[in-house]
């Protein structure tokens, strides 16, 4: 019974979701965009160091795009839609009725999902289409378990700074600060190769370094289930649930 | 049989103690509303009682169970219009009520909910292209979708133009036809004396006063007043011996007995031949009495 409430909350979050100009930008018109500006400027970069493999510098950065692409849809717009939810009291009205809360949790958390799965889904038939940039044969398993525990992780992220600031207008100047540096150690952008190796040792702390290189092993040669990046992924999902179940508030801050 | 019973009711923020012992009963099917100035304790005793809050002291039973911990069950059974609250974004009035819908067990119709709510036009629009009276009407239809038998209604009309006040107050009396409990908080006295059964007036963390909107705080005992215009050419002593001018020709005066005072007054106005075309009798508004024991 409550399965079929989370697809009824469910339903009706990936419709606001989709009419929210924001969040579709930012989770796949920008990404996509970045797709098409890093390939021009990467075209004849030759080759590049990745998870021990050596290859086409085009080819590379598109694990670091699509983790961006995840972190979006699945940690910016969560945490913004919630914390704007709980300003307007949203999240008060809903918890007045008989809602059980675990259902707009996941209700919310889902829809991040399936933006993300979205989001990867347009690159990949992008990246294929026209730059010739595709995934070796057996991706599948591996490219979507790294969505799916990726777009979960940094679900549960943005629960819990969802639980520790009040609203979204003060969630974002420190969003901004923690990810910018972050993205850029992360190879996000560009490989980490080059990066001086205590810089390297701060990004392997946090998530997203694991979530791009998660796909890598996904779009790379040889695709294999990441288990030890995913493994980094599951102790974040748990940590930030743990923050999020102690901070997190239905109430608007009076 | 009682909707909601408050006994002793005590609510601290810290040292600051907004509830101060409040004893309530609201029965089933009547209206009550609650009035009192800002920060007399309403929105915290309201929000108690709706399950947000849990009392620091004190017996609470909502449709007989304790508010607090937010059983489903009885969230199922109420309706609350918050007093603060925007709509949902990005989806449309019917795609509002239909969400909500899917949270009840037994959920009123959508499109009978927003006909009741008088939103048959805007069924369609954007939540957030809705004007002001608009958005309260759907917050109205949102406490409705669950089919409640209580419903609190927290200021529902406030920021209201005239017309748009008296077309929630027909919503609002078309749901006491419909056997609905209603707990109505309002700054509004002429919506507590059309809507209300009952007036309980807070002040400072307690109940001062409750009784109908014609016997509140002795309302129907207290003395009235008649006033008329002193015609011209009339000495005050001739006609109302004892009265005295407000300013410029206006008599007021205060009577525990206004038949009487005004058989007398009239009579000598008849034998002196006068005309008071302006003789009024009034006694206290309501507004009279809420500012005597708020104030």
């Amino acid at each position: 019974m409550t399965a079929t409430l989370v697809l009824h909350q469910l339903r009706f979050d990936i419709r606001a979701a989709l009419r929210n100009r924001r969040t579709v930008f930012f989770s796949i018109a920008l990404p996509v965009l970045l797709l098409v500006v890093l390939t021009g400027l990467y075209g004849d970069a030759g080759t590049v160091e990745a998870i021990g493999q050596t290859v086409d510098a085009q080819q590379a950065f598109v694990p670091g795009i699509m983790a961006l692409a995840i972190l979006t849809s699945s940690f910016i717009a969560l945490l913004m839609t919630v914390a704007g939810q709980r300003q307007a009291g949203v999240l008060k009205r809903r918890r007045a009725t008989p809602v059980p809360p675990l259902v707009l949790i996941m209700g919310r958390a889902l829809t991040s999902m399936a933006i993300s799965i979205a989001a990867v889904a347009v690159m990949l038939v992008i990246a294929g289409a026209a730059y010739d940039i595709k995934p070796s044969a057996g991706w599948e398993l591996p490219m979507l378990i790294s969505v799916v525990v990726a777009s979960l992780c940094f679900a549960s992220c943005g629960y819990a700074v969802a639980g520790l600031v009040t609203t979204p207008e003060s969630a974002g100047p420190i969003v901004q600060v923690i990810l910018l540096p972050l993205q850029l150690i992360s190879g996000v952008y560009f490989p980490t190769d080059g990066l001086p190796d205590w810089l390297n040792t701060v990004a392997a702390l946090f998530p997203l370094v694991h979530v791009t290189e998660a796909f890598q092993h996904a779009m790379f040669p040889n695709p294999s289930i990441p288990w030890g990046d995913l493994g980094v992924m599951a102790i974040w999902f748990v940590g930030a649930a743990a923050v999020a179940v102690k901070t997190f508030r239905w109430l608007p801050a009076r | 049989m009682t909707a909601i019973q408050v006994q002793g009711l005590r609510k601290s923020y810290g040292d600051k103690e907004a509830v101060r012992g409040v004893d309530l009963e609201v029965r089933t099917g009547e209206i009550l509303a609650l009035l009192g100035p800002n920060g007399a304790g309403k929105t915290t005793t309201v929000e108690i009682l709706e399950g947000f809050h849990q009392a620091t002291a004190g017996e609470v039973r909502v449709l007989g169970e304790n508010p607090w911990g937010g059983d489903r069950a009885l969230r199922d059974r109420i309706g609350i219009v918050l007093q603060e609250s925007q709509p949902e974004i990005n989806l449309t009035v019917r795609e509002c009520l239909e969400l909500y819908a899917g949270y009840y067990s037994a959920p009123r119709d959508v499109d009978e909910t927003v006909a009741l709510a008088g939103l048959g036009e805007q069924a369609d629009q954007q939540t957030t292209r809705l004007s002001g009276g608009q958005r309260r009407r759907l917050d109205v239809a949102l406490a409705l979708i669950g089919d409640p038998e209580l419903i609190f209604l927290d200021e529902p009309t406030t920021g209201f133009d005239p017309a748009a006040r008296r077309a929630s107050w027909e919503v609002i009396s078309g749901l006491r036809a419909l056997g609905t409990t209603i707990l109505l908080t309002t700054h509004y006295m002429e919506e507590a004396e059309r809507l209300a059964d009952r007036i309980a007036v807070m002040r400072d963390g307690v109940i001062v006063a409750t009784g109908t909107p014609a016997t509140l705080g002795g309302r129907n005992r207290a003395t009235g007043t008649i006033a008329f215009t002193l015609p011209d050419g009339v000495e005050l002593d001739e006609l109302a011996p004892g009265a005295s001018l407000d300013d410029g020709r206006r008599v007021v005066m205060s009577s525990g007995a206004p038949t009487a005072d005004l058989h007398e007054l009239t009579g000598r106005a008849l034998a002196l031949g006068l005309e008071l075309s302006d003789i009024e009798v009034r006694r206290p508004t309501l507004e009279d009495v809420y500012l005597e024991l708020t104030a």
